[in-house]
């Protein structure tokens, strides 16, 4: 990619929802607002969502339960680029269709 | 990464903050740790949503990130830079809250299904009551009762009935066992409590992390249930306990108490809300005082349970904070707290009980000086208990207080202040444009009024900053009276004084802007005073203060003589007048005591304050005090600075630098001169004060008070005394010291609660041997 065409590509990002998964896995959900040539974060209006524990009895043949993630309101985050592992962005289904 | 560009914004904006500390800062929100959680956060997202797709960009992302240059930015045009500060850095610790060390774990592996010993639930209570009284000294929630797992699964979820709340939410257990229901009892009636103390907290005037912290987390401290269910439940486990067969009876005694005390704690925080009588209140203070022994007593048969708080709670609490270590006070600390808060619980209800409009200053002032100075908690029931919905006292009305204080002040038996001014409907009648007139000044006045008693209620720092505030508003107030006083004497056909002595012109009473006067000098006079109590003066500042102090105390005893003047020629007319009835002469009376007692302290202060000033210059001139060195400032830019908030104030006139220099200084005079006349004044205001020290509690307008009113003045008496030896060791010892010789002796200034009264800062003078 051209330089250019990379400043396009994140700017086209930006106030887009991202989800950002740290080292910890952690994910944050939130407005993509500023980034740099560490590719540090800023998100706006951020959700920490977390992979709540194991359950502590887990019986042999029990149907699998789905669990939600906690989530937590942070509002505004800055996320160091050093311990994001993935980054995924929102898009609405209906208009990804016309795109492709 | 993205602070440069904020830099200079941010420094500018910290200088304007600098610059308004003094006066503005009240009114302007501090930015507090948990201010943004004061709004309801946005509705959490749904992660699965099937009109939402994510796709992963890491790549691509990461790519196009590497073009752009070292520092080169990505942003929202809309988003500043200088918001950016406020971002929570991810991943650091001591930012990020939801950050774990590795191995941590978020949660706690607490087995609530666990059986307690009763000791243990004695230690778990008496923890308890040590993070209550830690939240009462100011520290937050979050650091203190919530971090008590047990109070935790009490909260959260908010629960929706009590009779279905348990701990152990393993099973449908109805067999709980008798020590987890004892402590459930406990804790209910614990956080109600909190929730009577937090919402009187936040209803008055108080400021948010510097007094208390109201913040609950998005907890619900039992806002919806009947104190009656809980009082019930704590009932009911009273009964349990007796009935009981296999607890040590002093283990159970121990129990029963808790339980006891935690009844009479919740049910004192309904009763001390209510203003209909001070005499129920303070025997519900005294009650739960007297339970307070056995519970001390008790508390060696408690075990600690340690593992039932957790310092990792607060990760679940709506915080951005990370967690903070828990607050730990020792039970002495929490057991004296609690004692002082039932003290000061019963003397505070005695405010309700009204003598007259000074009195009622008086005890709210001392109450305030009370030390340490009573905490949050009791001094917000005090504003309730003054200015709660209103009605002043529960009984009151703000305007009923306003004209008792004119009325004891400068209008005494005056027809401006006739409430039957206000049945005249005739426009044109003088009586209905007086009956107008005063309502205009009373509803401009009666907010400033009120502010000067709500500002005592502040905490000390606060009342000598918001005094700043207070002067300035009573400047204007003044300054509008004087021009309703002129409209006014066209209605009363005032007659003027003329007294070829004192003025070529007419004199008038000007009663409305004289009443502002006085009030003004007072806060002039308290503000300067709170300054010697908080320590804001440097020592060779003193001399020039204690010189204001009896600059502003001798402007009030001629503005007091000037109103007394009106006063008397008024009782004087009214004697001649054979109709005026008994009612009027004690109106009479009562103002003119009312002024001979504040003449009489006004001439006492200055004496003292001026003793203060000669000697403070002595010791300046024998080199005892020596000043700081300061190369970014001179005399005359920090004498500006300090009376910052006099300038404002156009009567008396701030006094020039040069001019005060002279006067405190006086170069013209020797030192012995100096030493003669400080002695003199501080005798004179020594018999001031041992003559104050006889009145009554009536003619000293300290009713309600009397105790603490008796002991302010005696300490201010010995304080006085103390400085008359001072000045004759400091004479004595410049007298035989051969000239141009040293004296031999050096000079300690106490810290204050170190001296005899905290508004009078006396050198103590030590011999050199």
């Amino acid at each position: 990619m051209e330089k250019s065409q990379s400043e396009d590509y994140l700017k086209s990002l930006l106030n887009k929802n991202l989800r950002i998964t740290t080292s910890d896995s952690r994910m944050f959900l939130g407005q993509f607002k500023a980034t740099d040539s560490d590719r540090n974060i800023i998100l706006g209006q951020t959700f920490e969502y977390r992979i709540p524990p194991p359950p502590k009895h887990v019986e042999q043949g029990a149907e699998p339960v789905t669990v939600d993630m906690a989530s937590r309101y942070l509002g505004l985050v800055a996320i160091p680029g050093g311990c994001i592992t993935k980054i995924e962005v929102e898009e609405f289904a209906s208009q990804m269709k016309g795109n492709r | 990464m993205m602070h440069n560009d904020s830099n200079g914004l941010a420094s500018d904006d910290i200088r304007q903050q600098m610059a308004d500390l003094e006066i503005e800062d009240d009114q302007i929100p501090s930015p507090m740790a948990f201010a943004g959680w004061h709004s309801k956060p946005p509705p959490v997202p749904k992660l699965k949503s099937a009109g939402v797709i994510a796709i992963d960009i890491t790549e691509q992302f990461i790519n196009a990130a590497q073009q752009l240059d070292d520092g080169e930015l990505v942003k929202d045009p809309f988003f500043a830079l200088f918001d950016s500060v406020g971002a929570l850095e991810i991943m650091d610790p001591k930012m990020d809250s939801g950050y774990l060390e590795p191995g941590e774990t978020m949660e706690d592996e607490y087995d609530f299904s666990q059986p307690l010993l009763p000791e243990e639930i004695i230690g778990i209570i008496d923890q308890l009551l040590c993070h209550e009284m830690a939240w009462h000294m100011g520290h937050p929630l979050a650091q203190t009762l919530f971090t008590s797992l047990y109070v935790d699964r009490l909260l959260d979820p908010c629960p929706t009935s009590l009779s279905h709340l348990y701990f152990d939410r393993s099973e449908s257990c109805e067999d709980e066992p008798l020590t987890l229901q004892v402590l459930k009892a406990y804790c209910l009636g614990l956080i109600k409590t909190c929730c009577y103390v937090n919402n009187r907290v936040k209803a008055e005037h108080y400021y948010e992390e510097e007094d208390f912290v109201t913040h609950t987390f998005h907890r619900n401290l039992l806002e919806n249930f009947e104190n009656n269910d809980i009082l019930t439940l704590i009932q009911e486990s009273l009964e349990q306990i007796s009935n009981s067969n296999d607890i040590l009876p002093e283990v159970k005694a121990a129990l029963e108490c808790r339980l006891r005390f935690r009844e009479a704690f919740l049910t004192t925080a309904e009763i001390a809300e209510s203003r209909t009588s001070s005499e129920t209140i303070k025997t519900q203070w005294e009650s739960l005082q007297a339970l307070l022994p056995t519970l001390k007593s008790s508390t060696k048969l408690g075990k600690p349970v340690p593992a039932s708080f957790s310092v990792k709670l607060q990760r679940k609490l709506a915080s951005t904070v990370p967690p903070r270590p828990i607050v730990h006070i020792s039970l002495d600390t929490a057991y004296d707290h609690l004692e002082r808060l039932c003290r000061d619980g019963s003397i505070a209800a005695e405010v309700l009980k009204y003598y007259d409009s000074h009195s009622l200053m008086t005890f709210v002032f001392l109450f305030q000086a009370r030390k340490p100075q009573p905490s949050i908690y009791i001094r917000t029931l005090l504003q309730h208990y003054l200015f709660g919905d209103m009605v002043i006292l529960g009984t009151m009305s703000i305007r009923q207080l306003l004209d008792d204080d004119l009325s004891s002040t400068v209008l005494p038996a005056n027809k401006i202040l006739d409430r039957a001014n206000d049945e005249v409907e005739l426009p044109s009648d003088p009586r209905f444009k007086m009956a107008n007139d005063t309502e205009v000044f009373r509803s401009r006045a009666a907010g400033s009024y009120l502010d000067i008693l709500r500002t005592i209620c502040q905490n000390r720092c606060r009342i000598r900053r918001t005094l700043a505030r207070t002067v300035a508003d009573f400047e204007i107030l003044q300054l509008d009276s004087e021009e309703l006083d002129m409209e006014l004497r066209q209605y009363t056909q005032e007659e003027p004084i003329r007294d070829r002595e004192i003025s070529s012109e007419p004199i008038y009473s000007f009663p409305l802007s004289s009443w502002a006067y006085f009030y003004k000098l007072r806060q002039m006079e308290w503000l300067l005073q709170m300054g010697f109590e908080l320590e804001i003066y440097q020592q060779d500042e003193l001399a020039s203060m204690f010189w204001y102090l009896q600059y502003l105390a001798k402007t009030r005893s001629r503005h007091l003589e000037r109103i007394r003047g009106f006063n008397v020629r008024g009782f004087n007319e009214s004697r001649r007048n054979p109709a005026a009835v008994g009612e009027r002469h004690a109106e009479f009376i009562n103002a003119l005591a009312f002024i001979n007692y504040s003449s009489l302290e006004a001439s006492a202060t200055y004496g003292f304050a001026d003793a203060l000033s000669c000697l403070f210059t002595v010791l300046r001139r024998l080199s005892l005090i020596h000043s700081p060195p300061r190369p970014y400032s001179n005399d005359q830019q920090r004498y500006e600075v300090r009376m910052k908030p006099f300038r404002l104030v156009g009567l008396p006139e701030l006094v020039p630098f040069d001019e005060l220099k002279r006067q405190v200084t006086q170069p013209g005079e020797t030192t012995l001169d100096l030493l003669k006349y400080a002695a003199e004044s501080a005798m004179a205001a020594k018999k001031a004060f041992e003559v104050m020290s006889k009145l009554s509690a009536r003619d000293a307008f300290c009713q309600g008070s009397y105790d603490s009113w008796l002991k302010n003045i005696k300490d201010t008496l010995k304080a006085c005394i103390f400085t008359g030896i001072t000045i004759a060791t400091v004479k004595k010892a410049v007298e035989t010291t051969a000239k141009n010789g040293k004296v031999q002796i050096k000079v300690e200034i106490p810290a204050t609660g170190k001296g005899y009264h905290d508004w009078w800062v006396v050198p103590k003078v030590i011999p050199v041997l």
